[in-house]
């Protein structure tokens, strides 16, 4: 039986009074994101198999995400394109509102829906370089992205969750070997302690921002579950450190102006670069100290 | 001195009172639950979950002479409510219907909160309680399998006693271990010396992993008092050292008043 357990009438009414005075339940500012801890396996342990795996919390929100590779053969429309594809996953372990039947929320189709959009449809992987030979062979990458738990904002923490472990996943190195007595050609699959495994080719780094709007036009952002359930519409923007607007989403809510959506994008613009320097240097610290490639 | 069963384990029981005068009362709570010996012959209780045995042992006087009172339970970090009759609980109303309401007390089922179980309800003085509304009740039936019911009157003297609609404030989640905590230590005075002493902030309990605060002069000792309880729920901050506690309030920023 998926719950839905109403927001107490005082809670709705005391994050309200606060928010009118500037504060919110845990000390942020209205604006303020809460803090991002990006975490990659042990790499003493783990070296080439932890690549393409990261973890991910903001706040109390949970995000593991984990990349694999697959070879296959190209879809025969489009030959010279690898393939990618991703899952995600809200299991009951995220929290009480999904206690659900294997039925699948509303929310979680849009949360689906809305990663793909962020990061397939924003060509963020360069699929063409996925290929091997043309027609034949191509690579199948496959993104899975686990919500662990919930506490709002499970959009942004699993896009940038899933942009980590994509620009963290080394693919093996393939080759093809023919035969002479005319039998079908062979795909070695170069272990990764014979040849380095190589990283995946990355067009941009999108990554999703999201707003709440509450009564009497306050925004903020990076909502918690509580504060995006008293909100009156949340809105998504899917941004690059380049200031390219990928996807804008507003799914229901109420109306906003064009002024107002404008300023949202260019907070949104600052919030994505600082997101980006931080994954960034989280995915350098993890370099510096994983041994790939031994010479 | 603590014991540390496995689910199956048999609990240690408290030994007789040295003073053959003093009687002895033993309360199980949380993850204890009744079995028999593998003879079938005696009733004994064994753990249901695992973790340290608790108790606190204590001497009261009753009208029957000293007594030693106990209470066990084991301590498990988990959110998950089980019921158990007579425990006190904060649930929000989550529907209504003609014989009284549906309240949602974190358990694996909803509860019944019958229109009659209010200091007073009649026939005609009926409790008006929307969704969403939270109300402080006690547990008074919770078997396996049925649907628990919870009251808003103490069965002793009919009267409200505190029980009912819980109006303003805010209402936090946090672990079952927590609300144990609050009401089985001196937690909560410690936490409360941080406030100047006319500061006053109203602390409802329960044990189903909510708590209900509130102040009348403003929001943010709410605010900061929540912060603190989840930072300790969390295992950030630890009570029992108040200096490490006012560096940690100080650090985070966190307002006081």
């Amino acid at each position: 039986m998926p719950r839905d357990i109403p927001v107490p009438t005082i809670n709705r009414s005391f994050v309200q009074a606060a928010l009118e005075k500037g504060h919110r339940l845990d000390g942020r500012r209205p604006l303020e994101r809460r803090r991002l801890l990006i975490q990659f396996p042990d790499p003493e342990e783990t070296s080439v198999s932890g690549l393409g795996r990261v973890e991910v919390s903001l706040g109390k929100t949970k995000v593991l995400a984990r990349v694999s590779a697959e070879l296959t053969n190209p879809r025969s429309d489009r030959p010279f394109e690898g393939l990618l594809s991703i899952t995600s996953e809200i299991g009951p372990l995220a929290g009480e509102a999904f206690h659900g039947e294997g039925r699948t929320t509303e929310e979680e189709v849009i949360l689906t829906r809305l990663l793909e959009k962020a990061i397939r449809r924003s060509e963020a992987v360069d699929r063409e370089a996925l290929c091997v030979v043309a027609g034949e062979k191509v690579w199948h990458i496959k993104l899975h992205i686990h919500f662990l738990s919930s506490d709002g904002n499970l959009i942004d923490a699993g896009c940038l969750a899933g942009m980590t472990a994509l620009r963290h996943f080394r693919r093996p190195e393939v080759e093809r070997l023919d035969r002479d007595d005319g039998m079908a050609a062979i795909w070695k699959v170069y272990p990764t302690d014979e040849r380095a495994p190589v990283p995946l080719s990355i067009h941009h780094t999108p990554l999703c921002v999201t707003f709440a709007y509450l009564e009497g036009n306050l925004l903020l952002l990076d909502p918690t579950s509580q504060e995006s359930q008293i909100a009156s519409g949340t809105l998504t923007l899917t941004l690059n450190a380049q200031r390219e607007l990928c996807v804008l989403s507003k799914a229901g809510g109420n109306p906003l102006g064009v002024e107002e959506l404008m300023k949202v994008v260019t907070l949104g613009v600052d919030v994505v670069r600082e997101m980006t320097s931080e994954m960034e240097s989280a995915l350098k610290a993890d370099e510096a100290v994983r041994i790939v490639d031994v010479r | 001195m603590t014991t540390f069963v496995l689910p199956g384990d048999v609990i240690p029981l408290p030994a007789d009172p040295v003073d053959p005068s003093t009687s002895q009362s033993i309360t199980f709570g949380p993850g204890i639950g009744a079995s028999t010996s593998k003879t079938g012959s005696e009733a004994i209780s064994v753990a249901t979950k695992m973790g340290p045995v608790h108790n606190t042992a204590k001497r009261r006087k009753t009208k029957d002479g000293p007594t030693e009172v106990n209470r066990l339970w084991v301590e498990v970090q988990s959110k998950r409510y089980v019921p158990a009759p007579g425990e006190d609980v904060i649930g929000i109303i989550v529907q209504k219907h003609a014989e009284g309401f549906r309240v949602d007390i974190g358990a694996a089922q909803l509860a019944q909160l019958g229109q009659f179980a209010f200091e007073g309800a009649s026939k005609k003085t009926k409790p008006r309680l929307d969704n969403g509304t939270v109300v402080h009740a006690r547990v008074s039936l919770a078997n396996r399998d049925m649907e628990p019911e919870i009251e808003c009157v103490d069965p002793k003297d009919g009267k409200s006693n505190g029980y009912g609609e819980l109006k303003g404030g805010l209402m936090v989640t946090c672990s079952l271990q927590l609300c144990r905590r609050v009401l089985s230590t001196r937690m909560m005075g410690e936490i409360m010396t941080l406030w100047p002493l006319n500061t006053q902030i109203t602390v409802a309990p329960a044990m189903n992993g909510r708590i209900w605060l509130n102040c009348e002069s403003g929001i943010l000792p709410v605010i900061g008092l929540k912060r603190i309880l989840e930072a300790i729920d969390a295992g950030e901050v630890d009570w029992e050292n108040m200096d490490a506690l006012q560096g940690w309030v100080k650090r985070e920023g966190i307002v006081l008043n």
